[in-house]
């Protein structure tokens, strides 16, 4: 497992991707952050990593879902299971590089977020400023990107479950995009639509998305008829559910 | 010698199609092994089973003494190949793969020199040619010192040079007791190296035996030229030899008990006057194609 998981971070490391997502992640924010610039709403900017955590779900899709089907393009999965041990090892070390990027990337948009904060403000919209529920704005730009990377399973889990069932990548990332894009609308529609089967249907898949808007906005729920416990949980079941079948798909793949 | 690999009763299907059937065939400590078939008849397929790498197939292979068992390679540590195409990251330069792979700088280095791939293992594998590729594939199948190597139609795409360089390096490494499974269809180029032969036809083993074996083979067939063709293929015929007249010419094949030294007296004492005669040298190839031939009207008779 070690030796699998230096190699998974040795290419992670050689892609030229690695070295421009950070780059294209801070521009993009910077962007974000000078159009708000004059803003009376920049402290929601501010806690929401100015949008960065919407472009590193982009990436990370991109990201997981190549990560998988590459290597059945390149042929070099066979390397991978015969020398990694089998295909479970596989699975999970591709998992956890995942998960690991993942957890990087939150932590970079946090971290872009302290940088592009004084450069685009200045010295206004202080860290230890009272922001909502009476806590500091750098309390709820913490809380916003845990409860991101909380999120981000269940895209991780779909991303990998289409990528071991697609020959290519592009299903995979395509799905994964729209998903992010337009997933919260298509619950929306389809509870506005569903009547008294709304009890069945707010567990579709798509309501989970709704976790991050609920926990900055409790009233949310409203629209997603789920507490916020119930999301959280149907966030990670849905992620395990995912994983699982994606599991399942992996170990029958044909090479 | 101990056997290394044995394959046992091995049967693939895709769908409907039985692309495996009853596949057996036992291999030993240090020998070239050539897998020998035309498109299509199952050599890759044969090289991944014997590998774990298809969730179901049924029989069983027994690699040193231990059987292996889809979903467990653990038993392959020290197995190296390059099956159908190489295994390239494009993103990484040839080095890095090895880096990838293998810590042992020396090891790495002999490989690199062996197949001279010094002027470009440190660009991006996306800028290399087909060739290159493939020595890449190879040379990464031959590192950390595997027990046995299985390379798919290495010699794929590679110059007359790069051929050289294979076949030397893997006689180099089958006389240190490495053993190599080689499959190809470019027969003549397999002859040069390999100790044994395995024919796959329509996924089945249509022999399997040694090189010098099919050489010998070979050698009882001979061309004579008579004053009388006619007459002496028929008393040929009629004393039990196997003798058919071809562009004017006899064509005697000879079974295991005829020599040579009887033939010539025998017709000689017969009346028959030889004005020339020769050994048929058929090339390996040919002797190849012609069993293979037999084996499809065996199973079309
Ligand atoms: N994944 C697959 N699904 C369906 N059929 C397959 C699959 N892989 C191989 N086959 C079939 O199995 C048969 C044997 O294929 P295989 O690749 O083993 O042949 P081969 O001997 O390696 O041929 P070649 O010399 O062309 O490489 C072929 O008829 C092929 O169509
Ligand atoms: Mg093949």
């Amino acid at each position: 497992m070690a030796d699998i998981l230096r190699q998974e971070f040795y290419k992670v490391w050689h892609k030229r991707s690695t070295v421009y997502t950070p780059l294209v992640i801070f521009v993009l924010m910077g962007i974000v952050g000078a159009m708000t610039i004059h803003s009376s709403d920049a402290r929601f900017y501010i806690s929401a990593g100015f949008a960065g955590f919407q472009w590193a779900m982009i990436m990370l899709i991109v990201i997981a879902a190549n990560t998988i089907s590459s290597e059945f393009e390149y042929g070099t999965i066979k390397h991978l299971i015969v020398q990694g041990n089998g295909r479970t090892l596989v699975f999970l070390a591709k998992f956890l590089v995942i998960g690991a990027y993942d957890i990087y990337l939150h932590g970079l948009v946090f971290g872009l977020t302290l940088i592009l904060k004084p450069l685009i403000y200045g010295r206004r919209f202080a860290f230890n400023q009272n922001y909502l529920y009476g806590q500091s704005l750098m309390t709820n730009l913490v809380t916003e990107t845990l409860v991101d990377l909380l999120g981000s399973l269940i895209i991780i889990g779909m991303i990998v479950m289409l990528a071991c069932v697609s020959k290519t990548s592009a299903v995979a990332i395509a799905t994964g995009i729209v998903v992010c894009f337009v997933g919260q609308g298509v619950s929306e529609l389809l509870l506005k639509a569903a009547g008294s089967l709304s009890v069945i249907l707010k567990w579709n898949p798509f309501n989970m998305l709704f976790l991050s808007n609920e926990w900055s906005n409790p009233s949310y729920d409203h629209n997603t008829l789920l507490s916020l416990p119930s999301l959280i949980w149907g966030n990670v079941i849905y992620a395990l559910v995912f994983l699982v079948l994606g599991y399942e798909m992996f170990k029958h793949k044909p090479i | 010698m101990t056997q290394i690999l044995k394959v046992h009763n091995l049967s693939k299907k895709f769908g409907n199609k039985q692309v495996l059937d009853h596949v057996s065939f036992t291999i030993l400590r240090g020998k070239v092994v050539g897998l020998v078939g035309p498109n299509g008849a199952g050599k890759s397929t044969i090289m991944k089973a014997i590998l774990g790498l298809y969730p179901s197939f049924s029989g069983q292979v027994v690699f040193d003494g231990r059987s292996v068992k889809a979903h467990d390679q653990s038993v392959f540590r020290k197995v190296g190949f390059l099956i159908e195409k190489p295994a390239i990251y494009p993103f990484l330069t040839g080095l890095q793969h090895f880096q990838l792979y293998s810590s042992n700088k020396a090891d790495i280095q002999e490989v690199i020199d062996e197949l001279h791939m010094n002027h470009y293992i440190n660009r991006k594998a996306t800028h290399y040619s087909l060739g290159m590729k493939q020595k890449l594939g190879i040379a990464l199948a031959i590192i950390n010192q595997p027990e046995l190597v299985i390379l798919d139609e290495p010699m794929n795409g590679l110059d007359p040079q790069s051929n050289r360089d294979l076949r030397h390096l893997i006689m180099k490494r089958a006389k240190k007791g490495t053993t190599f499974i080689v499959s190809s269809h470019i027969l003549s180029e397999l002859a040069k190296i390999v100790d044994d032969v395995i024919l796959i036809n329509d996924g089945k083993v249509v022999l399997a035996t040694a090189i010098s074996e099919l050489r010998q083979a070979d050698n009882h067939d001979y061309i004579l030229q008579t004053r009388n063709n006619i007459e002496a293929k028929e008393i040929l015929v009629n004393n039990g030899y196997q003798a058919e007249i071809r562009n004017g010419q006899i064509s005697v094949t000879l079974s295991a008990s005829q020599g040579i030294v009887e033939l010539l007296p025998f017709l000689i004492n017969h009346g028959i006057a030889i004005t020339n005669i020769y050994h048929c040298q058929t090339d390996i190839e040919s002797i190849l194609v012609k069993m293979l031939d037999e084996s499809k009207s065996e199973v079309r008779a």
